[in-house]
């Protein structure tokens, strides 16, 4: 997936949300769009970080729970959460992040590589950190963070994603 | 496979569903010239089916497929005249004819699995059509008549509306011609030159194919007028004489324009049907499946969105009482929801079929397949026009398949047997379809020797699939059902026709997984009958909505027997673990739902459950607890989406009017993963368990008894 692969572009559009207090951003060509919080439709026995499913203008559009997906301490769902909706392989997913904070261009060199001292949640799926004068961005591998659910989930999607 | 160069892919589409259709009525007809022997009319358009079919092969450039096709319709045209009578012979040849055309035209389309053999079928049919006349092995075939198909009478149509002068020159060519072929080329290049050629006999294929007769018939637009083009065609050598028919889009021209030699010519009843029904056909369009389903998903969306704004007009107009757009508000959204309903229910319409289509493919199959076991069958089949949705359709087709060569190959006796038990040697299968309780049913019906439980009880264990334990407890409706055993084979030897590997567990588990539901009537000597229950659509089903825990979930109404508030009575619990509610001296396991989909925060204990909704499926029985129950209603089913994969009872989810999602319970797969067969004790006489066959006024009495 080329929109994910930060270090193609000369330059890029970050989404970036706040989640425990650290910065994470994903590619806005990801992005299909962002909503507020709302009900959340269970499904059972699936991983726990899998929230369940919501309706999207119609469409049954599942929802990742991103603080239970990197075990980071569970908080209220606030005034600011919003589920961010991105478009893996052609399927919307929603992640619900504690706020949406802004839209940052930043181009490749700003970009390094993830290094062994982030101990920031989901340091599994990092791909890059953009260094800002005033902050770090993590940057997200979003097919790692949302397809290995599935694949931990339901075995039967490793071959349709393949 | 070679085609004329110029042909593009729009017009091969169009000649693929052209040529599907011709070759579905000749199918139909040539099974009826079987069945009822041969009329005028019959043979007529027969006649006519296959030279549409011909013309329209040679068109595109098909040489095999036109030389298959005119080595039917020389058969067919000895048939029409008498020359010949219609035997089992003719029928096969005629019918084997139909299959390389089919599978020409699958080749065309890219399904093909092998080269189409066509020497073969063309031996079959001459000899089928006997020695030829002594003329025909002098003279070459006649060229077929002129064809006015759809397009043509569309095209002369719109000539006429633009003003456009549309002649019908016949031109004969002198007896002495002895370049007839080359003199048909010319006639047809001068008309091409001068004008549009809409049509013509011969067509450019046949005058390649040496197949010219004495006059040429075209249709043709041109701005010259009638003078000149009668000069042009004069011009040319051996020509005998020009005349001109009457064109219009109405009745054909009259009978007397034709000579002797154009024997094919159609009559005028029947050209006048053509022209007909080519103007009834310029009245619909065909449209890409896919397109309708986009429709219906965004109207499905609209749906949705008429709720959001209803209740964003309600919020507003308590927050805004005075406000005179408040008003206006309401009675737009009013009529928006009006419309956007009627909107839903044609789009649903428009993806309705009738089960005719399907039944049709079946009339062919039972016919051969009875033939080469050497059985008689009568196949009937009821219903035809009931309507149901396309993709239910689709999904039936290889299940009814299935049933009917079960019933001709198991279920229905050899003729000396049945002599021997004093059944009519000619056996019936029939196959109707009604409408019931808000489905379709479709039976399956014979009259053969029907179901033996023993041997099915022996075959079974003998397959170490039950021990002989289990089968001789088992009642007769238990036993019945075991059919539906995977791995079972019911045929004393695997014989050709049945021994596929397939058995009545897939053909179950396919009409379950579109929500339908299969069951036996059975009784030795009498026959057999299986009765598939289909949803109308499989876009909305028609659920209970039950909670549990604090979910809601649907539960799709073709299951549901009944709803039964549970009481301590009622109840037993064996083992210490599993429950067992007795209804009417049955005993049926209880399965808990919130052990099944333990919710999240807040969901209520198993043991608060109240409701049992008792649930069918083949022949297991179980009582789904729940917590309450609301009406039953249609809703929208929609996939849960790669991302979520399998989810264990759940087959997908539903957006209600309020915009809430719900999950639409697997209820088969709940049943047969977690049900069991009906416990029984040995004192109780259990009542076979059955469909019950009106579910929603069922279910609908004990809503009301549950308030």
């Amino acid at each position: 997936m080329a929109e994910t692969n930060t270090k193609a572009r000369a330059e890029q559009q970050l989404v970036v949300f706040d989640l425990a207090q650290e910065a994470y951003g994903v590619d806005i060509g990801t992005v299909r769009e962002i909503i507020r919080m709302q009900d959340v439709t269970s499904v059972p026995h699936r991983p726990d970080y899998v929230s369940g499913v919501i309706n999207l203008r119609g469409r049954i559009t599942p929802v990742v729970d991103l603080r239970k997906r990197f075990d980071l301490p569970q908080t209220e769902i606030a005034r600011d959460s919003r589920i961010v909706v991105v478009d893996i392989d052609g399927q919307d997913i929603g992640m619900i992040v504690d706020a949406v904070t802004e839209v940052l261009r930043i181009s490749a060199d700003q970009i390094e590589p993830p290094s062994n001292m982030i101990a920031a949640g989901g340091s599994d799926y990092i791909v890059g950190i953009a260094k800002l004068e005033s902050q770090l961005v993590l940057l997200l591998d979003l097919e790692r963070v949302l397809t290995t659910v599935s694949a931990e989930g339901s075995p039967e999607l490793l071959a349709a994603a393949a | 496979m070679e085609l004329a160069a110029d042909i593009t892919s729009e017009d091969l589409k169009v000649f693929l569903e052209e040529a599907e259709e011709q070759l579905q009525l000749l199918d139909d007809d040539i099974l009826r010239l079987e069945r009822d022997g041969a009329s005028d009319e019959l043979l007529q358009e027969i006649f006519r089916a296959a030279h549409t079919l011909k013309g329209s092969a040679a068109t595109i450039g098909h040489r095999n497929m036109a030389a298959v096709g005119h080595a039917s319709e020389t058969l067919l045209d000895r048939l029409r005249n008498g020359d010949l009578a219609v035997n089992t012979e003719i029928v096969t040849a005629l019918l084997h004819s139909l299959d390389i055309l089919r599978a020409f035209k699958e080749e065309l389309a890219g399904e093909a699995d092998e080269e189409p053999d066509i020497e073969a079928v063309v031996a079959e049919l001459e000899a089928a059509t006997g020695a030829p006349d002594d003329a025909d092995t002098d003279e070459p075939a006649d060229p077929a008549p002129l064809s006015i198909d759809h397009g043509v009478v569309a095209a002369i149509l719109e000539a006429e509306a633009a003003g456009d002068a549309v002649y019908r020159p016949i031109v004969t060519l002198l007896e002495s011609c002895e370049w007839r072929t080359v003199r048909a080329f010319q006639v047809v290049s001068e008309l091409s030159t001068i004008g549009t050629l809409l049509a013509c006999s011969p067509t450019s294929a046949e005058i390649e194919a040496d197949i010219v007769g004495r006059t040429i018939d075209a249709i043709v637009i041109t701005k010259v007028g009638q003078e000149a083009l009668e000069e042009t065609l004069r011009a040319i050598e051996d020509v005998g004489s020009v005349e001109f028919v009457e064109v219009s889009s109405g009745p054909s021209p009259a009978e007397d324009a034709e000579t002797d030699e154009a024997s094919g010519a159609p009559d005028q009843s029947s050209a006048e049907e053509t022209s007909h029904r080519a103007q009834r056909g310029s009245q619909t369009v065909r449209i890409d499946v896919e397109r309708l389903d986009n429709l219906a998903n965004m109207i499905g969306e609209l749906v949705i969105d008429r709720t959001r704004i209803g209740q964003i007009g309600r919020v507003l107009a308590s927050r805004y009482k005075d406000d005179e757009l408040i008003e206006s508000l309401s009675e737009t959204t009013g009529h928006l929801s009006k419309v956007v309903s009627e909107l839903q229910e044609d789009i649903m319409q428009a993806r309705m079929l009738p089960v005719g289509t399907v039944f049709r493919r079946f009339t062919r199959m039972v016919r051969d397949l009875a033939l080469s076991l050497g059985k008689q069958v009568e196949f009937i089949t009821d219903g035809e026009d009931t309507e149901i949705d396309r993709t239910v359709i689709e999904r039936i087709y290889d299940p009814l398949v299935h049933l009917l060569r079960n019933a001709i190959d198991h279920g229905i006796e050899s003729a000396e047997e049945r002599r021997a038990n004093g059944k009519p040697e000619t056996a019936t299968l029939r196959l109707s379809a009604y409408h019931e309780h808000g489905y379709i049913a479709i039976s399956v019906k014979d009259d053969g020797g029907g179901i033996d439980t023993e041997k099915l009880k022996q075959s079974v264990v003998a397959n170490g699939l039950e021990t002989q334990e289990s089968v001789s407890r088992m009642s007769r409706s238990e036993a019945v059902n075991l059919i539906f055993t995977p791995g079972l084979s019911t045929a004393d030897e695997t014989t050709e026709v049945s021994g596929r590997g397939v058995g009545m567990d897939i053909v179950r588990s396919n009409i379950e997984a579109i929500n339908g539901s299969i069951t036996v009537d059975t009784a030795i000597g009498v026959g057999t009958e299986l009765i598939l229950r289909l949803p109308l659509t499989l876009a909305t089903v028609n659920s209970l909505l039950v909670k549990v825990g604090k979910h809601d979930y649907a539960l799709p109404l073709v299951y549901v027997t009944e709803t039964i508030k549970i009481s301590q009575h009622t109840l037993t619990t064996v083992s210490g673990r599993t429950e067992l509610l007795t209804i009417r001296d049955q005993v049926i396991p209880l399965i808990r739902l919130h052990d099944i989909w333990p919710g999240g925060s807040g969901a209520g204990r198993a043991e608060d459950a109240v409701f049992a909704v008792i649930v069918n499926s083949g022949d297991k029985r179980v009582a789904l607890g729940v917590d309450s129950l609301t009406e039953p209603q249609e809703v929208v089913v929609k996939s849960l989406g790669g991302f979520m994969g399998e989810v264990k009872g759940i087959s997908g989810a539903s957006i209600m009017a309020d915009g809430r999602v719900v999950l639409i319970a697997d209820v088969a797969s709940l049943v047969n993963t977690a049900g069991r067969r009906p416990q029984r004790d040995a004192q109780l006489q259990s009542e076979a368990p059955g469909g019950s066959s009106d579910l929603t006024s069922a279910v609908a009495g004990n809503l009301e008894d549950a308030a």
